[in-house]
């Protein structure tokens, strides 16, 4: 490379002599930038871009002809060659600079030629953009180590010494760093353009913008590791955005009257209100995909009299979701009156699920059964794709819904049915079965949240009135999901909070719905973890007596069952007219003995898991704790399987099985000394 | 008469502050914040106050927390606050909500009668002002961006008024 004096000479130059042929000056540009960002030094590279923002911003004439063509070259100056991640922002050159170009291109370039390069830019940045580009580098420095001239311009920052007073720590993830970075710039490029243009429609500019940053957020959602980025940088465009002015020199004459300028004006008002709110909506259902609401766990808090307690991150992330939910009520979306139409939608989509009875035979029902599943996801994508104006995003509305909560402790509407409740829990959660696109633990809360709040509200027998009214298929289907959704879940908390709900609910549904249910679970569920909860939950159930008043089912030993996965001290059940939940009768015994039986197959195959092994363990202590209730003989059973396979065992396998030996001699013990 | 002068909003120590009051004079009614980047604007406020009080003119401060949490104390903290950093002595009252379900009534009544920017009656942010006239009726509505020194034109025009 020439000297950099030179060569900022040359490029000062260029802004004088090509005038006239701006084509020229763009390539010089082009080709300055190429050179500097690839043999420069940090220092170099920090004049170069100084300069070049200096000529920017002295040549406004130029830069309104050519500004839109330099962000493409000046975002390559954005890489971990040239930025030390480990220090703060402000005090690196080449950021500082990049981004004072972009502000003097914002002020001086074409706005609707800026907007197209913004909206451009952002719309093919990529995580793996970046990967490739850093792994065609990694390659070069391989080459770069083994060639005798070492190129300093390639070297890779290391960290910088933490004594030093702009050390501003490790980052977490340097990839996510540079994309956010571009976004960053790119998102305020974008919206300072959008206010610069002059139009009668804007409109059209800030639909192709909101087009541009749905698809971004649609696109990345999935790949952030922190979603306060997204959030923050769709409500700050939402928030700050300020309309385009109309043109100053239009000509009102007979073909166009102000009387029509003010109609356009008008319906122009009312497009880009429906275009914020669109965004506003879409842009925090989108954002917070993987994230919980939490608005559940508060709930469950207050009911219980905990104290609710959130993490610093958490803490955060509430904040924005406020904002969100404080902007929409800027944008005069009526939360609530949303909220009540997304229920009666919710009605329309499952009013119709026929009884169990209606089926005639067992390939309807289980026709019907997965109708149930489906619905709401075939509902949404004729919805989509009759879709022809722009609409709120209704994940947007339930998660407002939620945030409502958070935010005033207040409920949004003081009652909801359980039917309604159930309904809106499938609705939005059943569709992610289908396609990922739907998935979101964010939603899931909220409609948790609201399965809560309406089985505490409202009196218990309109509740079981109601579930008993209810069709079974869609009673099924809600313990099935929440069940199976709840196994995937990785905080330990909201797990247990949500076997909570679903054992309450498995209290409020008719008994035999709930033993169905837990017998489905036994046999076919996927995950043990399954079955070992809601052998647990069957367990207290059949324990548990309905209380005359049932106000509250005695829910409380289960979640502490249910968080250790173990039994209770003996507790010997009354017997005559006690009437318990779930009453085991001879054929209910007969259906889970068979389910042991399996499982005692698959806990001795030569692949058995840890959570196999586990599941027989509790099904022994389950045993065990109902031994007064249960037939003796399929005890004897049970334990003389075990027995014999264990002694079939080489001892070197023995020690996987330490739990059941001890169990089944535990029930042996119990065995012989019942009467 | 103007639905206005029926209002009785809560003054900070829960007490009604009827609007009736308030006939014959022109009235700004901001909504505050006091960790707000806007809070500054409490100087001029203050200045506008001082300037035309004797005049028929008043200001009366709506705290709100609605908008980045930034109002988070008591309505004590809040006068202290007021009166500690820019010696505020135009009336501030109660924390109230200027949107949604519980928004305040006076709220409800300046949002129906003037829109803000692309004819939206939600409050944006901290700071938002409404002018309201003699006879009751909302002069105009302006932004949190609008400085309160720029309303002294419209302020003096209002003054000049007949009731």
């Amino acid at each position: 490379m020439e000297p950099i004096k030179d060569l900022l000479s040359e490029l000062t130059d260029a802004f004088k002599t090509q005038k006239e042929d701006l084509i020229a000056l763009v390539t010089l540009i082009d080709i300055y930038s190429e050179q500097v960002d690839q043999e420069g030094t940090y220092g170099e590279k920090g004049e170069f871009i100084e300069t070049l923002r200096g000529l920017l911003e002295d040549n406004p004439a130029i830069t309104g002809e050519i500004g839109w063509d330099v962000p493409k070259g000046l975002l390559k100056f954005l890489s971990k060659e040239n930025i030390d991640v480990s220090k703060v922002l402000c005090v690196n050159k080449i950021i500082h600079g990049v981004m004072k170009c972009f502000y003097a291109i914002s002020i001086h370039g074409e706005p609707k030629k800026c907007l197209v390069t913004g909206l451009e830019l952002l719309s093919v940045l990529s995580f793996e953009e970046d990967v490739s580009e850093n792994d065609q580098q990694n390659k070069e420095e391989l080459v770069n180590e083994q060639a005798t001239t070492p190129v300093p311009a390639k070297m890779v920052y290391k960290s910088s010494d933490p004594s030093d007073s702009s050390y501003y720590g490790e980052r977490k993830n340097t990839r996510e760093f540079f994309f956010t970075l571009k976004a960053y710039i790119l998102f305020e490029f974008i919206g300072a353009s959008l206010k610069r243009i002059s139009t009668l429609y804007p409109s059209k500019y800030l639909g192709a913008t909101v087009a541009t940053i749905e698809k971004f957020v649609y696109d990345h959602a999935d790949s952030f590791e922190d979603a306060l980025f997204l959030l923050r940088r769709v409500y700050t465009f939402c928030r700050n955005y300020i309309p385009p002015d109309p043109p100053k020199d239009i000509q009102l004459n007979a073909q166009f009257t102000q009387e029509m300028l003010d109609k356009v004006v008008e319906k122009e008002s009312e497009l880009q209100v429906r275009l914020l709110r669109r965004l506003c909506t879409f842009g925090i259902s989108s954002s917070i995909k993987t994230v919980n609401t939490n608005s559940d766990a508060k709930y469950y808090c207050a009911l219980n009299h905990q104290e609710f307690q959130l993490t610093a991150y958490y803490t955060e992330l509430l904040e924005l979701f406020c904002r969100f939910y404080q902007l929409a009520y800027s944008l005069d979306v009526d939360i609530k009156a949303e909220f009540q139409n997304v229920l009666k939608e919710c009605r329309i989509i499952y009013k119709s699920v026929p009884q169990e009875t209606d089926a005639v035979n067992d390939e309807a029902k289980s026709v019907l059964e997965r109708m149930v599943y489906k619905l709401a996801y075939t509902f949404e994508v004729q919805k989509a794709a009759k879709e022809r104006s722009v609409g709120l995003d209704l994940n947007g509305i339930v998660l407002f819904s939620g945030i409502n909560y958070l935010e005033t402790n207040e409920h949004l509407v003081e009652k909801i049915s359980i039917t309604d409740a159930i309904y809106l829990y499938l609705r939005f959660t059943t569709p992610s079965l289908y396609s990922k696109v739907y998935h979101s633990l964010a939603v899931e809360s909220v409609n948790r949240y609201w399965l809560w709040y309406a089985i505490t509200t409202e009196p218990l027998e309109n509740i079981k009135t109601e579930l008993e009214n209810l069709s079974v298929f869609v009673t099924k289907a809600l313990l099935q999901v929440l069940l199976i959704k709840n196994c995937v879940q990785v905080n330990h908390r909201l797990r247990m909070v949500t076997f909570t709900l679903l054992t309450r609910l498995l209290c409020l549904v008719p008994e035999n719905v709930a033993f169905d249910f837990i017998l489905d679970v036994l046999k076919i569920c996927p995950f043990p973890l399954g079955k070992t909860s809601v052998l647990c939950i069957l367990k207290d159930l059949s324990r548990q007596r309905v209380s005359k008043k049932d106000d509250n089912p005695e829910t409380s030993s289960i979640i502490e069952e249910l968080s250790k996965l173990g039994i209770s001290e003996d507790q010997k059940p009354k017997k005559g007219s006690i009437k318990y939940y779930i009453q085991l009768d001879s054929s209910k015994m007969a259906a889970v003995h068979e389910c042991c039986l399996r499982t005692i197959c698959d806990s001795f195959t030569a692949d058995a898991k840890k959570s196999e092994i586990l599941l027989l363990s509790t099904y022994l202590n389950f045993f065990i704790v109902l031994r007064e209730q249960w037939d003796r003989g399929l005890l004897e059973i049970v334990y003389s399987m075990i027995d014999s396979t264990l002694e079939q065992l080489g001892s070197d396998k023995l020690s996987n099985y330490k739990e059941i030996v001890e169990a089944n001699k535990s029930l042996k013990y119990h065995l012989n000394t019942m009467k | 008469m103007s639905e206005f002068y029926k209002l009785a909003p809560t003054d900070k120590k829960g007490q009604p502050f009827p609007f009736s009051q308030l006939k014959g004079k022109v009235v700004l009614i901001v909504n505050v914040a006091s960790k707000c980047g806007f809070t500054p604007q409490y100087k001029e406020l203050e200045t506008l106050y001082k300037r035309y009080n004797d005049e028929g003119f008043t200001i009366i401060g709506f705290p709100c927390n609605q908008f980045g949490h930034q109002e988070p104390g008591s309505d004590e903290d809040i006068a202290q606050f007021c009166q500690l950093n820019y010696g505020v002595t135009f009336p501030v009252l109660k924390k109230t909500d200027v949107n949604g379900n519980n928004e305040d009534p006076v709220y409800k009544f300046l949002k129906s009668q003037k829109s803000g920017m692309l004819g939206l009656k939600g409050i944006k942010w901290n700071f938002e002002k409404f002018l309201v006239d003699k006879k009751g009726k909302v002069y105009e509505r302006y932004s949190s961006l609008t400085k309160p020194s720029s309303l002294s034109g419209a302020i003096e025009e209002l003054l000049k008024e007949a009731e």
